[in-house]
């Protein structure tokens, strides 16, 4: 036990170190890329201390898409007068800024987003409920449905039933989630097949929050269900297919173990020996999917928020992006790496859990 | 066959299981017949590949199925014919009457339940008794087979025992509902060899012990049949060559396989230099056997006939079955 | 229509010649300049045999591989630009030129062709489509001869107006009388030239030989009129309708198809190659290379990559080798290191491999002769799956408009549009979703029967 702990010691270490080293190379590709936002602005910058001398008539426009007080946040934010490493360390509050203050995302402060002139932090914040709330149930409901169908096919490998299932998961496979959002949009939320079931995208309808008030609670939550549905099975295809064949993988293997024999020879009925002895073993890949799924729900809601117009962190990311709206990028990214450096020693806990014979060095 | 008044325990006639492989049929174990009588140790031998461990899952019914299948003949234990019993009633002798050790202690118990769990399980599910009742009847028998400070062990998962001590456990899971029979594939053969003989010492003891039990012990080390036997069968191309009571068959070997088996074990007696004889030739495939006798491609004494017809099991002295044309000839 | 049944079938049988035999061959051969032995064991022998029985694997890999040697050859399969034209002595070859052009881009192949070398007046670049129409019906010369005309007649009017300068005039009234005359001397002779090329045209001294399907992905279908937006429709000709600029779909699916495989080809090529090589050191060498590498694969896969990609897609708008190195550097090459290491570090424990160290062979040659060999397994079952996910990296990299430069033809903006005409054109997410999932549901199928002949789950139940 003494070994685990000091296991999981050192791994919750390495998650600042690896932070940092992320962090800042982000930052180093912010400032260096060559023609990107930073490298414009800084010659900008030098451009006009350059002409002030000459009266700082130079007009500078232009730029792809950065408003001249864009650029000057952009300058204020990153602390472009400072040397990279400098300005890093301001930007990760570990070194006193221009003001004399520590102001950095260690303390919380990511800046201030360009477009709503809010924190950034509360911007994120408030639209982590809606993709959590999509990635949590997609999830579970994976889950729900991954599971026993996984083992139903070990159970009946090479029957009809598993050939069948195993066209669909391959199919399930093939389909990136956003385009079966797509697809399912098309054909059950528009008019052109006469089969209009779901409402076209958002999270909720408008009117929402005043129905709430009014009471009128159930259809609040038919409204939240029809709208639930479209992309919660787009969420849903990321993981089913690696899922089921997992389960279906894991729980053949463990079937034709020497311990499953050794069970049947004890005389355990057949059940005890599959939904005990097996079961358990081949779940344990499955549990360890549970930290890495982490990551995943951040990665995939970019693509299926655009798609289903959901004001989550990914449509976030999206409008920020097409609004070069860099505090909320950088944000995202820092976080997004925290989700899955959390989930991977999520995994670990987990793992360890599970699997006795599991230990960590 | 049986020179006794007493029915034996278990009576094994003309047993086949046939393996489908990639379209083909794999004759694992064909027309095997032996007796195995109260309170005795029966030994199986034979090289890998022979057939041995087959019969031995085969009487238990464990042969997995597809690719498996027993085809045909039948095994009466104690009078009752379990090829006929249905699945509930076969579960009933299992672990109960019958037990089984195999030869891979390292993954013959389940990785992620305690010794304990394992052990209380198998007691509570042919004895009903508690809980409590069960566990101390675990650890009970931990100690039985030598495992110092049972108690505790029993909350050990079975990576945290050893090999020896795993395939204690597992003698001590097939013993604890006193069995009539207890069939030991290969139970040392992973073991290390000091660890062999203890083990070995064991079973012998704890068998003889228990009023009663036969073991049959299958294995394809002769010393080990010499040592704990009374009689074996010699299995070769998944027929049996060879029955014998063990002293007899050491003094004076009938089939040429087993002749070869003894010369290739190392002797006393023997001048040290020499290198020991092997028998020439492998095991053929068990999807290509020679229609006549399976052995008379590496057979020493092969004569014209043994490549055409494959000779009859018969009892050429009492109690002494081969199955070679050699001994047609001196009985004709 | 028989014509272009025989192209049709030519190209097929090309394709499947190209890629049966000849692509195996040259690999071989560059495998065996590397100093890999390349005759297959007999494991690889069994396992092969087990891939070619599996039929909807076997048959989805030949139809992939097949599919995507004949799009190499696209610009001279689906082409605005003729094969060959021909009018009295001038001949040319627009499409093979751009082929060329595009596999040799640094020879700088023009591929442009003069209207006035081939009967149409002017200088610009001629119109292969109204060359034909003129060829099957010679009236289709009468207005362009109209237009001319009339551009003859005003500038005889103009002329006329215009009193001849004397010697006293301005310089510059002289030079501008002179221009004028020669713009009427130069329209005469365009008006000309028309006349005679119709005659021309008329006798036959004129040919084209068209593409199989005569339309490109980089220009709208000016036949079907102004409008945007047509749905599939065969009798006018476009199988798979426009997009909302006017190309034509199925030529869009055709370049995209080339584009989304070739990308995820190299993806997946250069990155393996880069893991093999990073867990070939790794589980090799081992010690504290080992330790730090891993640390460093670990720290760097917990970049999230599609977003990273598209921050710097942001900044510079990315082109096809960018994206891939992009796509290379922070995902392809991580996944499989594992692997290699894991094979290596297994390998090189055995005795054989150990036997050969003792007896003072190089490591190069211990690492291709031996280990190698039996270390790409993993590789091997994992690049189909590899290919899916960058096909779908840069669908959703296109989708979300930080992917290739507009105007490339590619499925990912193709679908975009079709999410932003949801209501109204429904058929604009049909088709490239429908080619999209057929590709990866065809490459899935291959990777699926290449895991079953490499590892086949051995299913047996006991009771």
């Amino acid at each position: 036990m003494h070994g685990m702990m000091s296991y999981f010691l050192r791994r919750l270490l390495m998650v600042p170190i690896t932070f940092i080293l992320i962090t800042l190379m982000v930052y180093a590709v912010f400032r260096k890329t060559p023609g990107g936002p930073i490298e414009r602005a800084e010659m900008m910058l030098r451009q006009s201390q350059a002409t002030e001398g000459g009266g700082g008539a130079a007009e500078l426009t232009g730029g792809e898409g950065l408003t001249k007080e864009q650029k000057e946040q952009l300058l204020k934010h990153f602390h472009l007068d400072r040397s990279i490493p400098v300005g890093y360390l301001i930007w990760l509050g570990v070194w006193p800024n221009d003001s004399g203050h520590f102001s950095g995302i260690l303390e919380g402060d990511f800046g201030r987003s360009y477009r709503y002139n809010d924190p950034v932090l509360s911007q994120i914040a408030s639209k982590f409920p809606v993709s959590i709330y999509f990635g949590l149930i997609g999830y579970i409901a994976s889950w729900i449905v991954c599971i026993p169908l996984g083992i139903f096919k070990a159970l009946k490998h090479r029957s009809l039933f598993d050939t069948g299932t195993s066209f669909l998961v391959f199919l399930g496979y093939s389909i990136p989630g956003f385009v079966a959002a797509l697809l399912l949009m098309l054909f059950f939320a528009t008019d052109n097949y006469g089969m209009k079931i779901f409402p076209l995208g958002d999270f909720r309808s408008q009117n929402w929050n005043a129905m709430w008030e009014a009471g009128n609670y159930w259809w609040c939550i038919k409204d939240q269900i029809s709208h639930t549905i479209i992309p919660l099975i787009a969420y849903m295809m990321a993981s089913f297919a690696a899922m089921t064949i997992l389960m279906k993988n894991s729980l053949l293997d463990n079937l034709g173990a020497d311990y499953v024999r050794t069970a049947f020879a004890k005389g355990l009925p057949e059940r005890r020996v599959i939904f005990l002895h097996a079961l358990r073993n081949s779940l344990i890949p499955i549990c360890v999917g549970i930290g890495n799924a982490l990551g995943l729900i951040f990665a995939g809601s970019f693509l299926i928020e655009k798609t289903c117009n959901i004001d989550g962190m990914g449509l976030l990311g999206y409008n920020s992006l097409l609004e070069r709206d860099y505090p909320i990028l950088l944000g995202l990214l820092a976080i997004g790496v925290m989700l899955r450096l959390v989930g991977n020693i999520l995994s670990d806990i987990i793992l360890a859990w599970v699997d006795p014979r599991v230990r960590f060095q | 066959m049986d020179m006794d008044d007493q029915r034996p325990l278990l009576e094994v006639r003309d047993l086949r299981t046939y393996f489908q492989v990639e379209g083909q049929t794999a004759k694992a174990v064909d027309g095997v017949s032996f007796d195995i009588r109260e309170n005795e140790v029966f030994g199986l031998v034979g090289e890998s590949g022979s057939g041995k461990s087959v019969t031995s899952l085969s009487i238990l019914r464990l042969i997995p199925n597809p690719p498996g299948e027993i085809v045909g003949g039948s095994i009466h234990f104690r009078g009752t014919n379990l090829l006929d019993l249905s699945w509930d009633e076969m579960r009933k002798i299992r672990g109960n009457r019958i037990s089984m050790i195999f030869q891979e202690p390292m993954t013959a118990l389940n990785p992620v339940f305690t010794i304990g769990f394992q052990l209380v399980e198998t007691i509570r599910l042919h004895t009903g008794c508690g809980k409590e009742e069960a566990r101390e009847k675990a650890a009970e028998m931990l100690s039985l087979v030598g495992i110092p400070d049972a108690r505790k062990r029993l909350d050990d998962y079975p990576h945290q025992f050893s090999g020896g001590m795993r395939q204690r456990a597992m003698i001590a899971m097939a013993l604890s509902l006193q069995p009539n029979l207890l069939i030991a594939d290969e139970p040392t053969t992973a073991l290390d060899v000091t660890i062999q003989a203890q083990i070995l010492d064991l079973m012998v003891g704890l068998q003889k012990e228990t009023d009663g039990a036969s073991m049959l012990l299958i294995t394809h080390d002769l010393a080990v049949v010499a040592e704990t036997c009374q009689r074996v069968a010699v299995m070769y191309g998944g027929k049996i060559q060879e029955i014998s009571p063990v002293i007899p068959l050491f003094e004076e070997p009938l089939h040429p396989y087993t002749k070869g088996l003894l010369l290739s074990l190392p002797h006393p007696d023997r001048e040290r230099r020499k290198r020991l004889p092997t028998i020439p030739g492998i095991v053929p495939s068990i999807l290509h056997m020679p229609p006549g006798c399976k052995f008379a491609e590496r057979c020493p004494d092969r004569w014209e006939r043994c490549d055409r017809e494959e000779p009859e099991l018969r009892e050429i002295q009492p109690g002494r079955f081969c199955r070679c044309h050699l001994h047609d000839e001196e009985g004709a | 229509m028989l014509g272009k049944a025989i192209y049709l079938i030519i190209v097929l049988a090309l394709g499947t010649f190209l890629t049966r035999k000849v692509i195996p061959g040259i690999i071989v051969r560059i495998g065996r300049l590397m100093g890999f032995r390349m005759r297959a064991t007999p494991i690889t022998k069994k396992r092969l045999q087990r891939f070619k029985s599996i039929k909807r694997g076997y048959w989805s890999f030949l139809g992939i591989s097949i599919l995507f040697v004949i799009s190499l050859f696209l610009e001279v399969i689906v082409n605005e630009k003729p094969l060959y034209i021909r009018y009295k002595n001038h001949t040319a070859y627009p499409a093979v030129r751009e082929l060329a052009a595009k596999w040799f881009p640094f020879f700088n192949i023009s591929t442009f062709t003069s209207k006035k070398d081939f009967g149409q007046g002017g200088t610009s670049g001629v119109d292969y489509k109204l060359f034909k129409a003129c060829l099957e019906d010679s009236k289709n010369f009468d207005p362009m001869i109209e237009r001319t005309r009339k551009r003859v007649q005003r500038a005889e009017k103009s002329l006329k107006r215009l009193k001849p300068p004397t010697k006293d005039s301005p310089k510059s009234k002289r030079e501008f009388y002179l221009a004028k005359k020669a713009g009427l001397a130069s329209r005469k002779k365009q008006l000309a030239d028309l006349l005679e090329a119709k005659k021309a045209f008329e006798k036959g001294d004129a040919y084209i030989l068209e593409t199989l399907y005569p339309w490109s992905p980089s220009s709208r279908r000016k036949d079907l009129g102004k409008m945007a937006f047509h749905p599939p429709s065969l009798a006018k000709g476009v199988p798979l309708g426009t997009s909302s600029n006017g190309r034509d779909i199925l030529t869009l699916l055709l370049y995209g198809f080339r584009i989304s495989l070739s990308f995820a080809l190299i993806v997946a090529g250069v990155g393996y190659l880069i893991g093999i090589i990073v867990g070939g050191l790794q589980g090799y060498y081992g010690g504290w290379v080992d330790i730090l590498s891993q640390r460093f694969v670990e720290v760097w896969g917990s970049i999230p990559f599609l977003f990273m990609i598209m921050i710097i897609a942001s900044m510079v708008t990315p082109t096809f080798l960018m994206l891939a190195i992009l796509l290379i550097l922070l995902r392809s090459w991580l996944g499989i290191t594992f692997y290699i290491r894991g094979e290596f570090y297994r390998e090189k424990s055995k005795d054989y491999v150990q036997a050969a160290i003792a007896s003072g062979v190089s490591d190069w040659s211990i690492i291709t002769k031996h280990i190698l060999p039996n270390s790409l397994v993993p590789v091997v079952t994992f690049a189909p799956f590899g290919i899916v996910a960058f096909i779908s990296s840069l669908v959703s990299l296109d989708f979300l408009g930080f992917g290739l430069p507009t105007g490339t033809p590619s499925w990912g903006s193709l679908i975009r549009e079709g999410l932003d005409n949801i209501v109204l054109y429904p058929y604009l997410i049909i088709t490239p979703v429908t080619a999209l999932c057929i590709t990866l549901f065809s490459v899935v199928m291959v990777g699926e029967a290449v895991r079953e002949a490499f590892d086949p789950k051995v299913f047996s139940r006991l009771r």
